[in-house]
């Protein structure tokens, strides 16, 4: 009998135990909270997590950081193209977890607006602002507010590999998407791959977004808020993509499949394409030897254009502060670190991107590191921004998957218009 | 202790002169739990594992089912709730894509689940009867399944590359296509080629179960068998399958659940796409939910996910017949 009382008090022990595990476990963001409090009141200056893509300049940057600041950094490392769905369920999830995030123009335009980010308005100091022109802060606002602070701007410009041109006794690069097909013709010939563009099916609208500002028109009117792709333009725009495939058979079979820009910029370091469009990254990759095999061989020119003289797509890279970031006051100070015009110009040098900074960027040394910034400036005359809506990745996929069908032959340029402009307008309830 | 006193404890008197020798005080807390029936004891040890399952998922799907009538709107980093009732629904069943996504995930689930169950009964028997390559397969079967999901997604993935895969150079050098093939990309193969990983990562686990069930078989039925002149295939079909039938029967659905499930390798492999022809309800699920943000709709879908499970469920109780 003795046994079965003590089995039974055992047994209420541990559902007593397993209960307390339970609650507890239910309130252990609380005990955290007082934790990191207490841990405060000692003297630490506190953590922030920050959430961005691998490459090693970025995480070698949080690391100084946290010797200069003593702020602790946890780096989480994610890959680009899953940088938004991560986001989005981490907010909708309501967690705290993130102090830092990247954000480009159409992030801004999809979460600000649903009060996941914080206005940095008050936040931001005037030092802070004086070396960046107000155009860089344009994409980062919302309602007349800023959640952005920018660091660095994506534009695509035009590469080539001068190896493969001279090859095909090629001298120049093309002005015009005209002379491009008579280009990429000498190329095939020579048994080359002339070109390729990133066709997958959630990201072929940018490339169509080039090619149709290079046709004069544009893929949204902000004013009515609502889309201007299914044109005239448009239709000649994406019947030349298609005709790329289809027809004339010059751009490469793999673009189907590269969902970005990144495989893309591999595959031309690798000597496998002749041309492409890219953003500014891509001139250091194709330049080292341990990422490339045609350093040496990288030329940058304006994107051809056609009734337009050229035309582009730009991305602005900026950090946010999620609201429900419990620690701001860090996160700001990492934002003012590696905003600074010292860290501008070792991001510029250090891996190509064009710095928001206007000292860093005129800085001879990052000039001389980065001969294809010349460029960059003639390229901004021209429409270049990107698109953005609250809605912003649902559409761009839909109007991908149309733009994909149509340059596969599986739907008409007309008919994929047609059907993506019905679907987006749906979509935003017009 | 002989019948009368054991008769005398059970039934009272000993009892209660065990408790009041402990001190136990009649009409309290103690005395309560210990007057419990057998199942009241029963639930007592299961409150714990309850409370958790509760809590983890019975309140996050009751919250889904409320979400799935709510249209929900973001504001301030809030959420707030709008009751639409059906509408969800309502919208699922009249979007153009639905149907599509519908047969989709039929046609995943069944040709994944029988595929996985024939090929692992092959393994199993294999193995059971000590033929050719058992010993290959014990060693090596279970592979595929220690690896990650995310490993595994990730690995087929870069094996089915259009630019460097192995499946591709495999397939070319065998001479059973001429050049390398986009097979994620092509509306025509992407299905085939998601199932072909998905239905390798699941073989071991449906394989080990059943070998597990076949070796839980008395050996003196095989002896019995003999005796009276049956062969292997008499051996299959009236002592393993019988005596393995419930086994089969929990692993089609589980393994049922688990394919209308699975997300992470469709995700990382084809995003649902080329034109749909991957989009199963679970990709549409989260689609909808957190790249569109309409959370509502992707709760509906979801629901029907689960209607889906309870129908397949229901089918294989049917057409199996299998009772308890």
């Amino acid at each position: 009998m003795k046994k079965e009382w003590w089995k039974l008090k055992k047994s209420l022990a541990i559902a007593g135990l397993a209960l307390v595990t339970v609650v507890s476990g239910c309130s252990g963001s609380n005990a955290g909270e007082n934790g990191e409090a207490g841990a405060a009141a000692d003297g630490d200056k506190g953590e922030i997590t920050v959430l961005y893509v691998g490459d090693q300049f970025w995480q070698d940057q949080a690391k100084e950081f946290e010797q200069v600041s003593g702020i602790k950094v946890n780096y989480e490392v994610v890959n680009f193209t899953e940088q938004h769905d991560k986001l989005a369920t981490a907010f909708a999830g309501g967690s705290t977890e993130y102090d830092i995030v990247h954000v480009r123009d159409d992030f801004v335009a999809e979460f600000a607006p649903k009060g996941f980010l914080t206005p940095l308005d008050d936040l931001i100091t005037e030092d802070m602002k004086a070396n960046i022109s107000d155009n860089y802060f344009t994409p980062m606002m919302n309602d007349g507010q800023i959640y952005g602070f920018p660091r660095y701007l994506w534009p695509w410009q035009f590469y080539y590999n001068k190896e493969l041109f001279a090859e095909a006794g090629i001298e120049n690069p093309p002005s015009t998407w005209a002379e491009f097909t008579a280009v990429a013709e000498k190329l095939k010939a020579k048994g080359i791959t002339p070109y390729a563009e990133p066709w997958g099916e959630t990201f072929s609208y940018t490339p169509f977004i080039v090619h149709l500002r290079s046709e004069g028109g544009e893929f949204w009117d902000e004013e009515q808020d609502i889309p201007t792709f299914n044109s005239p333009e448009g239709v000649r725009a994406l019947q030349f993509m298609a005709d790329m495939n289809l027809k004339s058979k010059i751009i490469s079979p793999q673009s189907v499949q590269y969902d970005s820009t990144a495989p893309l910029a591999d595959a031309f370091a690798q000597g496998t394409i002749a041309m492409m469009m890219n953003a500014p990254h891509t001139y250091p990759l194709a330049n080292n030897p341990e990422t490339s095999k045609i350093t040496g061989q990288v030329g940058v020119a304006l994107v051809p254009g056609a009734e337009l003289k050229t035309a582009s797509y730009a991305e602005t890279g900026g950090l946010a502060i999620p609201a429900s970031s419990k620690n701001k006051e860090q996160a700001m100070e990492y934002i003012k670190f590696v905003t600074s015009t010292e860290q501008e110009k070792a991001m510029a040098i250090g891996i190509g991107r064009i710095p928001a900074d206007n000292v860093a960027l005129q800085d001879t040394e990052v000039q001389e590191a980065n001969p294809h910034f010349a460029s960059v400036a003639e390229q901004m005359e021209y429409p270049y921004g990107m698109f953005k809506h609250e809605k912003a990745a649902a559409i761009s996929t839909e109007v991908s998957r149309h733009i994909s069908a149509a340059v596969a032959g599986r739907e008409t340029p007309e008919e994929a218009l047609k059907a993506a402009e019905a679907n987006v307008l749906k979509m935003i309830g017009k | 202790m002989d019948k009368a006193n054991r008769f005398l404890m059970i039934f009272g008197r000993g009892r209660e002169q065990e408790k009041k020798d402990r001190g136990m005080r009649k009409g309290g807390l103690l005395d309560r739990l210990d007057r419990l029936s057998d199942t009241s004891t029963a639930y007592l040890y299961l409150m714990p594992t309850l409370t958790l399952i509760l809590l983890t998922v019975f309140v996050p799907m009751l919250y889904a089912l409320f979400i799935s009538f709510s249209k929900v709107a973001f504001t301030q980093g809030n959420m707030t709730y709008d009751f639409v009732g059906l509408s969800n629904y309502m919208q699922l069943l009249s979007d153009a894509r639905f149907l599509n996504v519908l047969s989709n995930t039929v046609f995943f689930t069944v040709t994944k689940v029988v595929a996985t169950l024939a090929i692992a009964f092959g393994i199993s028997l294999t193995i059971y009867f000590g033929l050719w390559g058992a010993g290959f397969f014990k060693r090596i079967f279970l592979i595929p399944w220690a690896l990650s999901n995310v490993v595994n997604s990730l690995m087929w993935q870069w094996m089915y590359s259009g630019d460097y895969g192995i499946f591709n150079e495999v397939l070319l050098k065998l001479g059973f296509i001429d050049e390398y093939q986009m097979w994620l990309v092509n509306e025509h193969t992407a299905m085939s080629a998601v199932l072909f990983a998905d239905i390798w990562k699941s073989v071991p686990y449906v394989a080990l179960l059943l070998l597990a069930a076949m070796q839980s078989i008395p050996r003196e039925l095989h002896e019995a068998s003999k005796v009276d002149g049956g062969g292997p295939i008499t051996a299959f079909y009236h002592i393993i399958l019988p005596h393995i039938k419930p086994v089969i029967m929990v692993l089609l659905v589980i393994e049922t659940m688990w394919t209308l499930r699975v997300f992470d390798l469709i995700w990382l492999l084809t995003k649902g796409g080329p034109q749909d022809s991957t989009m199963t309800l679970n990709v549409f699920a989260y689609e909808q939910a957190f790249r569109n943000f309409d959370l509502g709709y992707g709760a509906a879908i979801s629901y029907c996910i689960t209607i889906l499970t309870l129908i397949f469920t229901f089918f294989y109780m049917k057409t199996l017949k299998v009772e308890n």
